[in-house]
């Protein structure tokens, strides 16, 4: 490749560029070398965060439930939170998406991801990363689609939109989904009007959660929308 | 602590993330006014740059103007004009992920596109006017003349039906039927829903970190 104007400068002239951009703009606020690597390690991990959130969607599309179960911590104090129930500790995410919602690759799961399909799209991202940068609270609007089969060879569309909430922490130098919540807006039939169709909520054949999930607003005319479902996140 | 250079580092790898994302964004606002001429600005003056479109794909510049629905009409980069009317497309970008190689000269991206479209002309063919079209996106980008630009892209269907049609029951249209076939090479078979369908692997492969370019990426598809 041809060098080019990205072609790094290294060595002591950059700290002199430092210290001449100050000395031109004496306005800008100060900071020490480790403050600075401090602002850069969490802004990089913004984007390793909201990467991290976009892969959950990819491999959860393509069923490929093993890899994305991966990406999350297996520490005791993991929860994911779906709309079916509630799974907590280390293997969590194994049973909540490889055991219950099942794997491409596994036999056992052929029916459940025959005819799955579930898109779900990232919009709206609040992405916080804690001053210490060592976690994350990360928050989306996720308006997605599905369709599951009925079985006797047809299909049936849904309109499927809802929120997820994602908390990360940083584990041996790599970022971990810590707790994971879906909480949802509305699941309604592609044909109805989702402000009067009933909202479905797709649990798998296997659930294995270790409780009911928590009850979730589901549109309604004389509903009135929560005010912290969940809890936008805050600098912290 | 990060030295002086690794952050002068992330730092342009951060500019160079924010410039690709909107770099794809202008593409979507550009189709959506059919300011297809313009987007083509956007891509590498090299030769080897692939248009991967769902009805057939291109290989350089001399048949890359064809490889768009309006080929036969916009000509100007400001001729939007000629754009029939009670035509729309929107086509947004979501879930994104970013890759820009260690030594800035590279990168991949993919993304979500959830999209809607209306077209009198469909309307007069007694279809619906308004449909539904959702796809996904991929792209390799090369740093360029001091800007990024567009290398290979490929776009995966996902589904485009009428309005009315529930996207589990209305099969993807074939698009190979369609008249814009100038040079047009190979095509590759995509995405339709069934009910006993398994959705694909790799559609597309989810790009990672990496140092430099190498070939092999391909979004995920063979």
């Amino acid at each position: 490749m041809a060098e080019s104007i990205n072609t790094i400068k290294a060595g002591e002239d950059k700290e002199d560029e430092v210290k001449d951009l100050f000395a031109a703009n004496p306005e800008l606020p100060k900071r020490s070398q480790a403050e600075m690597s401090l602002e850069f390690e969490r802004l990089r991990a913004a984007r390793i965060c909201e990467n991290l959130a976009g892969q959950t969607s990819y491999l959860y599309t393509a069923s490929r439930m093993r890899e994305l179960a991966a990406l999350f911590s297996t520490g005791e104090d993991t929860v994911i939170t779906m709309p079916y129930g509630v799974y907590r500790g280390a293997d969590a995410a194994e049973r909540c998406f490889v055991k219950d919602l099942g794997d491409r690759d596994d036999p056992d799961h052929v029916q459940d991801v025959t005819g799955r399909m579930v898109i779900r799209d990232f919009c709206t991202p609040i992405v916080e990363v804690a001053a210490d940068g060592k976690t994350a609270k990360c928050l989306w609007t996720v308006p997605g689609l599905e369709a599951h089969p009925d079985g006797a060879g047809n299909a049936q569309g849904y309109w499927s939109w809802c929120k997820i909430a994602m908390d990360f922490r940083l584990e041996d130098g790599t970022w971990r989904i810590w707790h994971y919540g879906q909480y949802m807006y509305f699941a309604s039939e592609y044909e109805q009007d989702w402000s009067a169709a009933p909202s479905f909520i797709f649990a798998p054949r296997n659930n294995s959660s270790d409780s009911p999930s928590p009850v979730q607003y589901s549109y309604t005319p004389t509903a009135i929308y929560p005010d912290s479902e969940p809890e936008p996140p805050l600098p912290y | 602590m990060m030295t002086y250079d690794e952050m002068y580092f992330e730092a342009r790898k951060m500019e160079a993330e924010d410039q690709i994302h909107n770099l794809i964004a202008d593409y979507c606002f550009e189709h959506n006014m059919a300011l297809q001429m313009r987007y083509y600005s956007h891509w590498s003056r090299r030769e080897d740059i692939r248009h991967e479109m769902p009805w057939g794909n291109t290989t350089g510049h001399e048949h890359l103007e064809y490889n768009n629905p309006w080929a036969d009409r916009v000509r100007h980069p400001h001729d939007a004009r000629v754009l029939p009317a009670g035509s729309l497309f929107i086509h947004l970008i979501t879930t994104p992920i970013i890759e820009v190689a260690d030594d800035l000269q590279t990168a991949r991206c993919v993304f979500l596109s959830p999209g809607i479209e209306a077209s009198a002309v469909r309307a007069a063919e007694g279809k619906d006017m308004g449909a539904w079209a959702y796809s996904k996106y991929a792209f390799e980008l090369i740093f360029e003349d001091g800007e990024w630009k567009i290398w290979h892209s490929r776009i995966f269907p996902v589904f485009r039906n009428d309005y009315f049609k529930d996207f589990a029951k209305a099969p993807e249209a074939d698009l190979t039927a369609t008249k814009f076939r100038e040079g047009l090479e190979d095509f590759h078979a995509f995405f339709r829903y069934t009910p006993d369908c398994v959705m694909p692997k790799s559609e597309p492969e989810i790009p990672l970190p990496y140092n430099t370019w190498e070939p092999g990426w391909n979004f995920g598809v063979d």
